[in-house]
């Protein structure tokens, strides 16, 4: 516990938030990104359930997939993450891609969503596009949030599933990257979305990660980065977070530039 | 109550504004969102945008037979139409990159037991650009459709026409019987002026300005939101039906709107501080 030494800050912050203080307490940006990544380093570690890991796309041979290291990814916890949300937002990475042959249809993005007993609650289909420099789709962390008007169950475990399809009409499934991640629904306690509502960006990503909150914690910390691109403590706490769920590669892939808005305008 | 007739013309806003202080007194009388459902025009005819030629008949209400159950054996719906909330010619324009779609969805017959429908955008080719495919909660009301900003699908060109679709899946191994009701949509370009007066105005005055403007998917889309946050303002609520019966859309200026909705993309954005 060497670690609280180092600033008088991070000793009273961690203090508060062990003893569950429902007082915010006022940290400087740096140090509380730092303590971020005190908080990651040990987070999210469930007892292995002794799930197959299909966090990241295998070993496929579509064309499209240009870097063979840095896959599709479903931003997720192994043993699956919990949200209290109605419709979580879930995120992934995007690989790089592109298109040698330029007569070949777009590749296509698929998205499903599926309930404990295997049933479809939710898909999504569309075509990447593709940019006159051979490039298709911008790589870096996707999100999509489930905006179904059929609210996931409290205490009910779903099943998102991504596939990457070089081209839509082969039927080759060898040609295809696919990603899965779990997530759980769980109930809110109301004292920590209490704590959540009145605490800086910092505090409510350590609370929603000491609640084991995975898909409530990865908005704040992904909207946090995109607000301070330039923060090193921030990326620190980044690949801490990852390199603790075992998807060590997720912190080389995602450099800042992947994380901002990309060819996505906004008014 | 002055009775302010409304047509759509550059000067709708400083006529109106005339008019306003010309009757300063009666008006001050009024709490200023009152003046919201007058902003709006009494019949909406967007003179500016003109929809893309060869769209087909009217399909903005799924057709005949859905009143009563018994003439719904084959889809499992019952009650007023599946409607697009559209104008009349199907066609409404948004600034939007990612912009959101209204359907009036109908109960399922056997209560609060859940339907599959399908919303998909398409290319004025034809092309599918995006599809999804879920499960509603079975309750009759108004369903929010947005296009996803972050998943990688590229924002709608300025100056395209895209067609959308919204479908129930009354027999999920026989895809004819789908109820299918459809809308176009145009991104135009956000003019700096407008861009401005929005950035500077509150919701209802947004309302009121993308209305002006004649962007009907954006002046919904606020007037929905505004609904969803203030279900018991009168001023809102009258809007709303304003907004609604400029369209012929009256009969479903009643439904309830948190029936069922979707949330923005941006939802986790909003609780910075």
């Amino acid at each position: 516990m060497a670690w609280f030494t180092r600033s008088p800050h991070f000793t009273i912050l961690t203090l508060a938030l062990t003893l569950g203080s429902v007082i915010p307490v006022s940290a400087q940006p740096q140090s509380s990104s730092s303590s971020l990544s005190r908080v990651f380093e040990n987070a999210f570690q469930p007892p292995n359930r002794g799930l197959p890991d299909n966090r990241q796309g295998g070993a496929s041979r579509g064309p499209c997939f240009v870097d063979q290291n840095r896959k599709l990814t479903a931003l997720a916890p192994l043993a699956g993450g919990e949200t209290t949300a109605e419709y979580p937002t879930v995120f992934w990475y995007m690989p790089k891609m592109s298109d040698k042959d330029g007569a070949a249809p777009s590749p296509v993005m698929e998205f499903t969503l599926i309930e404990a007993n295997g049933q479809k609650i939710y898909s999504a289909n569309y075509p990447l596009t593709k940019y006159t420099d051979g490039s298709v789709g911008t790589p870096g962390v996707m999100s999509l949030t489930l905006a179904s008007p059929y609210p996931l169950k409290v205490g009910q475990e779903y099943k998102w599933q991504l596939k990457v399809k070089c081209d839509s009409n082969s039927p080759d499934n060898s040609e295809n990257q696919f990603a899965e991640g779990v997530l759980k629904r769980v109930a809110q306690d109301p004292n920590i979305e209490l704590r959540a509502q009145k605490a800086s960006p910092e505090e409510r990503i350590m609370l929603y990660t000491k609640a084991n909150l995975w898909y409530d914690m990865l908005p704040n910390l992904v909207a946090l980065r995109r607000d301070r691109p330039n923060d090193p403590t921030l990326t620190d706490a980044w690949n801490k977070l990852f390199t603790a769920v075992e998807l060590d590669n997720v912190s080389i892939q995602t450099k800042q530039s992947n994380l901002q808005d990309g060819r996505t305008t906004n008014n | 109550m002055a009775q302010i007739r409304f047509r759509f013309s550059k000067f709708s806003l400083a006529v109106y504004l005339k008019l306003a202080l010309l009757t300063g007194v009666l008006l001050l009388l009024q709490t200023p969102q009152a003046l919201l459902a007058q902003a709006i025009p009494r019949r909406w005819q967007a003179k500016q945008y003109r929809p893309p030629i060869g769209i087909g008949a009217p399909t903005r209400t799924e057709g005949g037979g859905t009143r009563g159950s018994t003439a719904n054996n084959r889809c499992p719906i019952v009650g007023k139409s599946l409607t697009a909330l559209v104008p009349g010619d199907r066609f409404g324009v948004t600034v939007a990159p990612y912009p959101t779609f209204f359907v009036y969805m109908p109960a399922a017959s056997v209560q609060a037991s859940p339907l599959s429908v399908e919303f998909e955008l398409q290319d004025k080719d034809g092309n599918s650009i995006y599809k999804s495919t879920f499960k509603t909660s079975g309750k009759p009301g108004i369903l929010s459709l947005t296009l996803p900003s972050q998943a990688g699908l590229p924002p709608l060109t300025v100056g395209q026409d895209y067609k959308w679709l919204f479908s129930i899946i009354c027999q999920p191994d026989e895809r004819s019987l789908d109820r299918t009701v459809e809308g176009w949509v145009r991104r135009i370009q956000l003019d700096a002026t407008l861009n401005n007066q929005l950035k500077q105005a509150s919701p209802q005055q947004q309302v009121q300005l993308y209305a002006g403007a004649e962007i009907w998917q954006d002046a919904l889309a606020t007037l929905v939101q505004l609904r969803r946050n203030y279900p018991n303002d009168a001023a809102i609520a009258a809007a709303w039906q304003q907004l609604l019966s400029s369209a012929d859309l009256n009969a479903i200026a009643q439904e309830s709107l948190a029936a069922s909705s979707t949330t923005p993309e941006t939802r986790f954005t909003s609780s910075q501080p």
